[in-house]
């Protein structure tokens, strides 16, 4: 039997390939190469990732129930290929906000911190 | 869009990456080679667009690096599974470790049976504490393992039991249900084990026994007879290891299938730890109990009283599988451990 768990906080942290595959499906279905692509937009080129990677990552969220893949279709933007669309389950956008809120947590914490006091005093000063 | 149209420089990278995914594992290959080469070949087509030959060139290193790393990393994961979430493991955990605990007290029943109460026995413990000392570390240890599973277990049966009484009797059925298919696996494996354990118990009999009490002694009996008994105590063996291995298939699909909440799963960890740790301390004074009693007391051992004529192939069996026990239950609290620690606090 395969175990599975509706819990979206027992799969976290998501890694940066998940979490950024997940934001890309955030707005409406993909292809592999769109989600590439909004990845490296949405992080101004500092995250690339692959296709091994991305088909590593798609396979097994496909496995967790985070994504469910739609019917084979031509990308009317690009070309006559056929390309496989994605989109996010409702486990899938669950973990997103859990896994949103919980780097929102983080980084107010981090900001707490003396590492951005010089920061903050720049701009009080 | 038509490939032959592609510059040389896309089309040799799109080879080369065609011949590094046809090295990946079968499952991966099958599912997503033919998308991942395609979305290759396109992110080079884009590149040579905008950056030429060169900016292909600088691709490389990045996508097949991650082509080489990530055709590895999928081979260990066919090998060894992924890195599971934390409410899962521990529930796998719980099972494991419930099986080894029924393991661990089958194997202290029969080394009981082996030496207790019988008078030889005492009379060498009483004459070397350390070795009656041992002995009662086994078998208090069965004791405090059975509690642990217990105290540990009946919170979860519970809440298991409470889960599916929402449903009535039906939901309580469905909790236990096992497919007919499961308990064919089930039989199947109870066989295998009986028919291994009967092989090992016979040929070390047939090896190390004396001749006169040697199961292969035919005492005239006629061999269809002795065949036809052989079958039927097979037969009532694999039936009764049967019985015991759907029991415990029962709880654990019970386990398997209810939804736990996070602290009380992470409360499973502590019975766990403490099984690991009352079975280790019980297999090792196993071991040196049989020690022991072959060092301090040699004759006694080797007599029919002691650990002669099989005994000793039955207890080195019986420790083995304490061992195997205790090691399976470590893994699971291992592993249970290391997945509750990798979600945040």
């Amino acid at each position: 039997m395969k175990a599975s768990s509706s819990d979206p906080e027992a799969r976290l942290p998501l890694t940066p390939a998940t979490y950024h595959i997940l934001l890309a499906l955030a707005n409406g279905e993909r292809h592999g190469y769109s989600i590439m692509q909004n990845i490296a937009a949405q992080t101004q080129g500092k995250l690339r990732i692959g296709p091994t990677t991305l088909y590593r990552s798609i396979k097994h969220m496909l496995e967790d129930g985070l994504i469910t893949e739609s019917d084979e279709r031509p990308d009317p933007a690009l070309d006559d290929e056929r390309r496989r669309y994605y989109r996010l389950a409702d486990l899938g956008r669950r973990v997103a906000v859990a896994e949103t809120e919980r780097l929102a947590q983080t980084l107010t914490v981090a900001h707490g911190t003396l590492l951005f006091a010089s920061e903050r005093g720049a701009e009080h000063g | 869009m038509d490939k032959t149209s592609s510059p040389r420089i896309v089309a040799l990278s799109t080879w080369l990456y065609g011949c590094l995914l046809r090295l990946g594992p079968s499952a991966y290959r099958r599912d997503y080679a033919a998308p991942a080469l395609q979305d290759f070949r396109r992110y080079c087509l884009d590149t040579h667009r905008a950056r030429g030959t060169f900016g292909v060139l600088l691709l490389w290193p990045l996508l097949f690096g991650e082509g080489i790393t990530g055709m590895f990393a999928e081979y260990i994961t066919e090998l060894l599974g992924r890195k599971q979430p934390m409410l899962p493991t521990i529930r796998r955990s719980m099972v494991a470790a419930f099986w080894a605990f029924m393991l661990f007290a089958i194997c202290c029943i029969a080394l009981a049976r082996t030496s207790d109460p019988s008078a030889p026995f005492d009379a060498v413990g009483r004459v070397h504490p350390e070795i009656s000392f041992a002995y009662s570390i086994v078998i208090n240890g069965l004791d405090i393992a059975l509690l642990a599973v217990v105290l540990g277990g009946l919170p979860f049966l519970f809440i298991a039991l409470k889960r599916a009484s929402g449903g009535g009797v039906r939901g309580i059925l469905r909790l236990f249900a096992i497919r007919p298919k499961q308990l064919l696996r089930l039989l199947g494996a109870a066989l295998l084990i009986t028919i291994c354990f009967l092989g090992y118990i016979l040929a070390t009999e047939y090896i190390f026994g004396s001749s006169s009490a040697s199961p292969m002694a035919t005492n005239g009996q006629p061999p269809l007879l002795l065949a036809l008994a052989f079958i039927a105590l097979l037969l009532v063996v694999a039936l009764f290891v049967f019985v015991l291995m759907a029991i415990i298939a029962l709880f654990s699909v019970a386990v398997l299938r209810t939804d736990f909440g996070t602290g009380t799963l992470r409360f499973a960890l502590a019975p766990i730890a403490l099984l690991t740790l009352v079975m280790a301390i019980s297999t090792l004074a196993a071991a040196f109990w049989t020690l022991r009693l072959w060092t301090d007391a040699p004759q006694f051992a080797a007599s029919g009283a002691g650990l002669g004529n099989g005994q000793t192939a039955w207890v080195i069996a019986v420790i083995a599988a304490m061992a195997f026990s205790t090691a399976v239950t470590a893994g699971a609290f291992w592993s249970g451990l290391q997945s509750s620690r990798l979600r945040p606090v």
